[in-house]
């Protein structure tokens, strides 16, 4: 091995260890946080998300359900976490006990709130989820994450800071469908996840298939008897039961 | 330790006394006078005094000085830590001074050997109570103690067992009322020119703060609610309460929490002064951890970080309640946890594995939809979210869900459509307001 590349070896170790929070996530100078999930586990750089960095999570293609399946078993080996839900959108029917779970009003609160949070060190995970950073809101979220030591995911389709991204999609017709006797869809059973995380020298891809929650609506009537208790005859509905039958 | 200075009645009448206790405040806080105590052989005035916290020797030897200078020339003064034992002390050696003020100390511990071999009427049992002890034969005090207690009780009665008690120096009797604490509070005042904007303000509060957190953090505590007293160019005062959501003495915490209430807050005129005043106080340590828990060392870190949200915003951290309605976005209701309850530990918590499941917009938003007919019902091929237009390639549905014939009728056409970019979303329609609805999409 010639002489320059001796000496750029030994300054990365030296970085490495003079610089620990400064070097590429891929180096594995962090701990990470583990999602529980072996195929994702394995492509992300520290078998987790890293402590003290921002991670960022593309929105849509089946983030949000990680990300729960990840607090889920942080929460089971004893960590701290805390999820964020800038939209309010976390449906209270399926929330799993666990995590710490914060509605804040508004986009600004919500990032103030995972700022509040992250500088506290006292989460080992904080998910941020409908409230997009912007800008030096970039800046400010991954600087709490570093001082405090916890792993930060945030779901935005922006991932500037972020030391690790990752884009997950599900393709139309990866999603298996049951159907009903007429071939039509009934419900969806599962759907295929195409993973891909990079970060500085590092790009992976992982395919995860994961089931989907069926919710029965609980009053729901077969298609050939409608349940319409409660809708006045209106003279719209009335054209419209006309126009059906016509058709 | 608590003092009794026994005087007789017939050399000290209630005009005496009076510049007496005047005089006795100036060396001892507490004072507490009974002006006639009556027992078999006289009566006595007692002035209590409280020894407690303060250095007995030069306390009691000022107090005896102070006598001396008033011209007191009997009685006596005795020092227990039982009244009951300080006040036959002080009794017994009164009637044996006359020309004197004479000291008796009985030492912690020992007030029940003093009292033993006392006569039981030194106790002042009432004449009735006394001829029952007169007749048992019990004559002392330690004949009383060595009876059991439920005996006395079936004897002699209530009055007995009290008496049995005092016979043992157990007496819980309050000699003092218990003085309300001062809690911590810092003023200011300017008289020459009045404030108005608020930054002046803060810097006026970030003084009184660091005086009022000072003094919490040498004691220990926390203030959990403070007032804010503003002073006003009106010669009026206007009072505002601020809470926290656990008690802290972090300055910076207090001066967050103070400052954002000054944003919000409209006063009538200028402010002259500013008084900031502690009204609850609380621990400052945290719960106990569990030493197995990953979570145990930064414990603390969590729950301040936590109380500083919830200070900011109030109510944010929730837990849902879920009911029986059909409609999701009516089947939960969201309650609010407070900083001590937020980290409880959940019951049980279980892995899982990764489910899609459908996230709901907290208002379901109208949309412009495309339909077909599918089997007699009209099934979106398009909608459209605003400016984007998403295609539809899959549906499921509908699904029909109706009720609330009591009081708010309701009837949707729920369907689940994957879009052509891969997303799997729920969409409904309305029937009685006849319009389509994006509920949601599963993620």
């Amino acid at each position: 091995m010639s002489a320059p590349a001796l000496n750029l070896r030994d300054l990365r170790a030296l970085l490495d260890a003079r610089f620990p929070d400064a070097t590429p996530v891929p180096r594995r100078t962090t701990d990470g946080i583990a999602t529980g999930i072996e195929a994702l586990d394995a492509i992300l750089p520290n078998g987790g998300f890293p402590k003290g960095r921002l991670s960022a999570w593309a929105p849509y293609g089946g983030a949000t359900s990680v990300l729960r399946a990840t607090s889920a078993a942080a929460a089971l080996a004893g960590e701290r976490v805390a999820w964020v839900d800038g939209a309010g959108t976390v449906p209270g029917a399926w929330w799993q006990h666990g995590p710490v779970l914060l509605k804040p009003t508004d986009r600004v609160r919500a990032l103030r709130a995972a700022e509040q949070l992250l500088r506290s060190g006292g989460f080992a995970l904080v998910v941020l989820t409908g409230a997009e950073p912007v800008g030096t809101e970039h800046v400010r979220l991954s600087r709490a994450a570093h001082d405090g030591g916890s792993a930060f995911v945030v779901v935005s389709s922006a991932a500037t800071m972020a030391a690790l991204k990752i884009t997950s999609h599900i393709e139309p017709a990866a999603y298996r469908w049951e159907r009903d006797p007429h071939g039509d869809p009934a419900s969806v059973v599962s759907a295929t996840l195409a993973v891909r995380v990079t970060s500085l020298g590092w790009n992976r891809r992982a395919r995860l298939v994961v089931p989907v929650v069926a919710h029965r609506v609980p009053s729901a009537l077969p298609v050939s008897l409608p349940d319409r208790r409660g809708i006045p005859v209106t003279p719209w509905r009335r054209a419209m039961l006309r126009e059906i039958a016509a058709r | 330790m608590i003092a009794c200075l026994s005087l007789p009645t017939t050399e000290h009448s209630a005009e005496t006394l009076l510049p007496m206790q005047v005089a006795l405040l100036s060396i001892v806080p507490r004072l507490r006078v009974e002006e006639r105590k009556e027992d078999s052989e006289g009566t006595y005035a007692n002035l209590w005094i409280d020894l407690r916290g303060m250095p007995e020797r030069q306390t009691i030897e000022a107090v005896i000085a102070l006598l001396e200078r008033v011209g007191v020339t009997s009685g006596a003064l005795s020092l227990a830590a039982v009244p009951i034992v300080a006040e036959v002390a002080a009794r017994s050696a009164a009637r044996r001074t006359m020309s004197c003020v004479r000291i008796v100390r009985v030492a912690i511990g020992e007030e029940r050997a003093f009292l033993a071999p006392l006569l039981i009427g030194v106790l002042n049992p009432d004449p009735t109570l006394a001829n029952l002890l007169d007749g048992a034969g019990i004559e002392y005090c330690r004949d009383l103690t060595r009876v059991s207690r439920e005996s006395v009780e079936v004897r002699f009665g209530a009055a007995g067992a009290t008496l049995w008690r005092l016979a043992r120096a157990d007496d819980d009797r309050h000699m003092f009322d218990v003085m309300p604490r001062a809690f911590p509070e810092a003023s200011l005042a300017w008289s020459e020119y009045a404030i108005k904007r608020v930054e002046r303000l803060v810097f006026v509060l970030n003084g009184l703060c660091e005086s009022v957190c000072g003094t919490l953090r040498d004691s220990g505590e926390g203030a959990m609610a403070v007032t804010l007293r503003f002073s006003l160019a009106n010669r009026t005062v206007f009072e505002h309460p601020v809470r926290a959501a656990r008690p802290t003495s972090s300055r910076s915490i207090w001066m967050r929490i103070l400052r954002l209430e000054l944003e919000r807050l409209t006063l009538p005129d200028a402010v002259t002064g500013i008084a900031l005043r502690v009204d609850a106080l609380g621990p400052l340590g945290g719960k106990q951890g569990d030493l197995f828990d990953r979570g145990f060392v930064t414990a603390r870190a969590a729950e301040a970080g936590l109380s500083q949200v919830l200070d900011d915003q109030k109510g944010i951290v929730v837990v849902p309640h879920n009911t029986m309605h059909p409609l999701l976005d009516k089947k939960t209701s969201w309650v609010s946890r407070d900083a001590a309850h937020a980290l409880d530990a959940p019951v049980a918590v279980t892995a899982a594995d990764p489910v899609l499941t459908l996230q709901l917009l907290s208002r379901p938003a109208r949309i412009a939809v495309t339909t077909v007919e599918r089997r007699g019902a009209l099934v979106p091929i398009t909608y459209r979210d605003g400016p984007v237009t998403h295609a539809i390639v899959e549906v499921s549905g509908p699904d029909l869900v109706s009720g609330g014939q009591w009081d708010a009728p309701y009837a949707r056409e729920y369907y689940r459509c994957v879009t052509a970019e891969g997303r799997l979303v729920w969409l409904y329609r309305d029937l009685p307001e006849c319009a389509w609805y994006l509920h949601g999409w599963w993620d």
